[in-house]
Parts: structure tokens; C-alpha cells; sequence
């Protein structure tokens, strides 16, 4: 089954969203102080200080950015590394490492309600992207928001389609 | 309990290293790790490890390309599935590519063990 782009970004988005607050609040003990969400103008995105975008194909084609602040990384860098030895010189790989996880635990949880109809829906692997940047805005490209607001500062997920990574990885940013 | 050499296979440092601490915390070993599926094909190869852990989502050759090679050439070849795929369709293609076991990240350290010890009964 294909979904119409309109119902399809909706569709992710609530998926997504179910996935997010359940991996922050119940696996990295994060609350949301407050959650914002709307649809339609793409020039209303965010950037922020790292990036994670992954790629869904198969009945839903999206593009899916993980924005977050520099002192959320921070945070989810410290919980998810505590106990290990991470040498100075690798800090950084950790760093891109720790968004890419996050977004691929989210995601891969979301597939799960995503894929009820029994479409596979495959996942690219993570492109991290680092610093606030320009952003190139699409024509034509439907999109939703969701920023949420924690102690540590903002995490916003965005959602765009039909649209896929290779014009991501080609040099344009979202 | 029998202490095995383990093959972590991740695209990420992290993951990996987050799985080597549980495996030596459990009292097995964690030699080799590999970051894409072509690696793990080839470290294979060579180490032969009692066990591997595989994530799916790779660049160069996923995790489920890589477990049809390893099990076309070791057919009793151990692998475990590691992901954070929760789709039913991703877990029939990795248990169709020969995969004995499969488990969900972020990675509940009982279950873990219960795979692995359900699968070195086999």
C-alpha cells in the first residue's frame, strides 16, 4: 500500500512521536517539559547544533531529522557512555555515534506501528550532520514539526516528504 | 557456564562498545569487531568466533547480506540479531538468512543472556 504524502507525513509523525517519548522517558530517563507540533511551512524549521538524518522508503518515503542542542548531546552522551572507557581522541565518533543511536532506536522502534499494514519499510543508515549550517528548503515537500522541550534544552524531529537521502548526502541540507 | 569468543558487529563505536562491556560483564570474550557486514565477512573468515552479534542496518553490506554469506560458508555459524528494527518482516528476513536468535536495542542484558544460552544448546 502507498500512502497519499499528506496522510503519509501524518502517519510517521505519530509513530515517531509515540517512539520518542517512550525511548526518552522510560530508557533515558528524559522528561519533556513541553511538546510543539505543526504541519505544512517547512521554513519554520530549527536548526540546531547536531543532526541526524535517516531515510524511510518502501510504502511511506520520508526524510526524518533528529535536531538537537549541543547540551542534550552532552547529557545523552554522559548516560550512555557511563561505565565505559572512552578514550579523549574518540570523544567526537561518540558524539555522532550517541544522536545516530538515538534516532535509529526511535525509528526502528516506530517501524513496528509503521509497518502494520505488512510493508516493509527499510531504514538507510544515519547521516550525522554537525553545526547549525543554511538550510536548503524543498519545493514542493510536505512537512511536520515536533520540537520538544527538556531540562537539558530542545530535541525537534522533523519530517519531510516524499524525499529521500541522496539529496541530503548530494550537498543540499533540508 | 562456557566463556565464547564473541564477534561484535556495528556500524557504531558506541554500540559496540556498549555490547563488549555486557559480554565480559556475562564472562565471554569480545576479540574481533567489525563495522560493516563486508568486514565481518572477512574477520570471519579468519577468527571463526563462537558467537556473533549483528546489527542490520550497516553501510557497504547490511547485517542480513553479511549472515547469508557467513552461513552459506559456516552453516553452524552462531549469529544474533542485534537492532533497533521492531518490524516482524526484518526479523523473518534475519531468521531466514540463518540467524539463530534476535534481540531488540537498546539491549535488555537478561534477554541477552537467554539468547545466548538458548542458542549454545542448540
Amino acid at each position: 500500500m502507498i500512502y497519499h504524502p499528506d496522510d503519509a507525513i501524518i502517519r510517521v509523525r505519530d509513530s515517531v512521536m509515540a517512539a520518542t517519548a517512550a525511548h526518552f522517558q522510560n530508557n533515558l530517563q528524559i522528561e519533556f517539559l513541553s511538546t510543539e507540533s505543526y504541519e505544512g511551512d517547512i521554513n519554520m524549521m530549527v536548526p540546531r547544533d547536531m543532526t541526524t538524518i535517516i531515510g524511510i522508503s518502501g510504502p511511506v518515503k520520508a526524510l526524518i531529522a533528529f535536531c538537537f542542542d549541543e547540551t542534550v548531546v552532552s547529557y545523552l552522551l554522559n548516560i550512555e557512555t557511563a561505565g565505559l572507557e572512552i578514550p579523549g581522541d574518540e570523544l567526537n565518533i561518540y558524539r555522532h555515534d550517541v544522536v545516530a543511536e538515538t534516532a535509529n532506536i526511535v525509528l526502528g522502534h516506530s517501524l513496528k506501528t509503521l509497518a502494520g499494514t505488512g510493508d516493509a519499510i527499510a531504514l538507510s543508515p544515519p547521516l550525522v550532520l554537525e553545526g547549525k549550517g543554511s538550510f536548503r528548503r524543498p519545493r514542493g515537500a510536505n512537512f511536520a514539526h515536533v520540537s520538544y522541550k527538556t531540562i537539558y534544552g530542545f530535541l525537534d524531529v522533523d519530517f519531510i516528504s516524499p524525499m529521500d537521502l541522496d539529496s541530503v548526502k548530494s550537498g543540499n541540507r533540508i | 557456564m562456557i566463556a565464547l569468543n564473541v564477534m561484535v558487529v556495528d556500524d557504531s563505536s558506541l554500540a559496540i562498545k556498549k555490547m563488549e562491556a555486557l559480554l565480559l560483564k556475562m564472562g565471554h570474550y569480545v576479540r574481533h569487531t567489525a563495522k560493516s557486514g563486508a568486514e565481518a565477512v572477512t574477520k570471519y573468515r579468519h577468527e571463526i568466533p563462537d558467537l556473533v552479534t549483528m546489527d542490520i542496518t550497516m553501510p557497504d553490506m547490511d547485517g542480513i547480506q553479511a549472515t547469508t554469506k557467513i552461513i552459506a560458508e559456516y552453516p553452524d555459524a552462531k549469529i544474533i540479531m542485534v537492532t533497533s528494527h521492531g518490524q516482524e518482516d526484518m526479523v523473518r528476513q534475519a531468521l531466514k538468512a540463518g540467524a539463530r536468535g534476535y534481540i531488540l536495542k537498546p539491549v535488555d542484558p537478561d534477554k541477552l543472556a537467554a539468547q545466548i544460552q538458548a542458542i549454545i544448546k542448540l
